[in-house]
């Protein structure tokens, strides 16, 4: 069955429009059916009153059908922030939460909420949303959001949404039998959890290093809201559905957007080949091999000597979006040059720029700029391109260097 | 005359680069420690980082960049100091880093100075002072040289908490730090502070063989004794 994209405005002409645009894009269209989630705004309301019944039925520990709404069957859910809703006072996020959670609709994306073509200096990400990734309208069609091609203007911190999407369904699936295990013994995070910044593990909850799925989902005030939170004894289990999708989906968002952008817990390729040039392969005095890192592919194809490190990329490569591996160990590997003599390390005529995903010769980045990412480690210093810096959103300013 | 080596501009950047780095990962180190999970401090030496910091707040992460921006060409004076992590080997201690840099004049001056602080077995706060000095122009220090320094920092405040025995030489010895542009300045000051691991701190600095040359060839010799 092809993945559904649907687009969802209270404005159907801006939602037209979007669809049309993701339409003509061609590796969009052939890989996604493309339509407008609601006609008008009767059925639009009608499909959100019902999500809040679904909402009601869940408090009073009831089920329901999933598949009776069309918003059940989007893979994909393109969200405008900006709704003009008076009569009912229902905003973006809301929305975001209750198909995240009483939906059967897979990746949500959050259109507008922070800019219409934004890119975010502090590399903090939105954990506070709902939506598994936060865009701008202008950003919709960029190729380098759903496919692997390079494009001028492509956030590092953007998933490739065609495999995110398949990440997220297999997360939600894997999570339903794993509800009862501790978060960081599913993940393999037992002996890093501990040296997590507060303001990175503190997401888990009260006890991060023993909150398991239902506890995250139910207890944490990441999961669900307040008022849909029932006591782990009255709970029904003929929801745990709501719980795996919710957990699943929420830990894979603290995963990408608020563990790996630190890149000291977590390092990916371009990060780690920046540090450690010895473990690239290829040649590298050519930007491809740089650039092959920068692939989303396993850890045995983006161009590292993977072989070297092999015992330090994380175990559960699906629940992130690129590889990784664990800094940590990494840096203390003493097969790495640049750990065992790290006066011998080269220097490297390329930087990696996070707004184009892509490395540039550092003779040719006379217009990059440095800027502090606020984020909770040592690897604060990052470069942007700023190859198009009145028609993209760099804010806030006060970062650059 | 005295030459000045037109690649000062680039080392200079690059110097910049380090120290902003090492002020990252300090803070971040700190960060750590203080939440109870780290590796290297007690609750003792905590303890003395809450009441240091009434005194002097740690440079803060843009800090550096601010400074360097306000500042003339090639000079600064560190306001507030880094505070740096404390050593696995001495992880009572504390040490506190302040920078001046004056490349811009003939001769070029780079001056760190860092005070240790510690608490004593009556839980005073002491310490030692020392100061990493570029070349002067007077002939007996006409060379790169560590000496101890009774008040390290500009802020009396610091050194008279430091208390640093008045009766320390303040001249010999000197000694010579084989340091042949200000990169490999900084790095071998902290290198005799962290080892190797001054390179963990700045990991993702691009910094070639060009600065870190040198402790590659002091390592070499000391193993063909």
């Amino acid at each position: 069955m092809i993945p559904s994209i649907m687009v969802f405005d209270d404005n159907q002409r801006i939602a037209q429009e979007w669809a049309a645009r993701l339409k003509a894009a061609p590796p969009i269209e052939k890989c996604f059916e493309i339509d407008i989630l609601y006609e008008n705004r009767t059925v639009f309301k009608t499909e959100i009153q019902e999500l809040m019944k679904r909402q009601l039925a869940f408090r009073q520990n009831k089920t329901w059908e999933y598949g009776e709404l069309k918003i059940d069957h989007a893979s994909i859910l393109i969200l405008d922030y900006d709704l003009i809703t008076p009569d009912d006072f229902i905003v973006g996020e809301v929305i975001a939460y209750l198909a995240r959670c009483f939906s059967n609709c897979g990746l949500i994306i959050g259109v507008n909420q922070f800019g219409t073509n934004p890119f975010d200096l502090t590399l903090k990400g939105h954990s506070e949303s709902f939506c598994d990734l936060n865009i701008g309208e202008k950003q919709l069609d960029n190729l380098g959001l759903w496919t692997d091609e390079p494009t001028r203007f492509r956030p590092w911190s953007w998933p490739q949404l065609s495999r995110y999407l398949k990440t997220i369904h297999d997360g939600v699936e894997e999570v339903k039998s794993f509800l009862s295990t501790p978060i960081s013994q599913f993940l393999g995070l037992e002996d890093t959890l501990p040296f997590m910044p507060k303001s990175i593990s503190g997401f888990l909850g009260l006890d991060p290093s023993t909150t398991t799925f239902y506890e995250f989902t139910l207890q944490s005030g990441n999961g669900l809201g307040r008022k849909d939170r029932i006591k782990p004894e009255r709970f029904d289990k003929r929801n745990d559905l709501v719980i795996a999708r919710v957990a699943a989906t929420r830990i894979l968002k603290w995963l990408e957007q608020m563990v790996l952008p630190g890149q000291d817990i977590l390092v990916d390729g371009p990060h780690l080949v920046s540090r450690y040039p010895s473990l690239l392969q290829g040649k590298h005095a050519e930007l491809k091999s740089w650039n092959m890192t920068t692939g989303f592919q396993s850890h045995e194809k983006i161009g590292i000597h993977y072989k070297t490190i092999k015992d330090y990329h994380f175990k559960k490569p699906k629940w992130l979006s690129r590889p990784a591996w664990f800094w940590s160990q990494v840096s203390e590997c003493m097969d790495i040059l640049e750990v065992r003599t790290p006066w011998e390390r080269e220097s490297v005529d390329f930087i990696f720029c996070e707004d184009t995903s892509s490395f540039h010769l550092r003779d040719e980045c006379k217009d990059c700029r440095e800027f502090t990412a606020d984020l909770d480690s040592p690897f604060i210093h990052r470069f942007v391109r700023m190859e198009n810096p009145v028609e993209v959103q760099y804010d806030p300013r006060v970062r650059f260097l | 005359m005295r030459q000045i080596r037109r690649e000062l501009g680039k080392d200079y950047a690059i110097l910049c680069q380090v120290l902003r780095k090492v002020n990252a990962y300090s803070l971040a180190e700190w960060r750590q420690e203080l939440s109870g999970h780290g590796l290297r401090t007690n609750e003792a030496t905590r303890s003395l980082y809450y009441n240091l910091i009434r005194i002097k707040n740690p440079m803060r992460k843009d800090e550096l960049g601010q400074l360097v921006q306000a500042s003339g060409n090639m000079n600064f004076i560190f306001e507030n100091p880094i505070y740096l992590p404390p050593s696995y080997s001495d992880c009572d201690f504390i040490p506190l880093l302040h920078v001046e840099c004056r490349l811009d004049e003939s001769p070029p001056i780079l001056n760190l100075r860092i005070g240790m602080f510690r608490l004593d077995s009556q839980d005073k706060i002491k310490g030692i002072g020392f100061r990493f000095e570029s070349a002067h122009s007077t002939e007996s220090h006409a060379y790169h040289h560590i000496q101890l320094c009774v008040t390290p920092f500009a802020d009396e405040n610091l050194n008279r908490v430091l208390d640093c025995p008045k009766w320390f030489p303040r001249s010999t010895p000197a000694i010579i730090m084989a340091a042949e542009n200000p990169v490999s300045f900084i790095l071998l000051s902290l290198f005799c502070f962290y080892g190797k691991d001054v390179f963990t701190m700045i990991s993702d600095a691009n910094i070639g063989k060009m600065y870190t040359g040198i402790i590659g060839s002091l390592m070499k010799s000391a193993a063909t004794w």
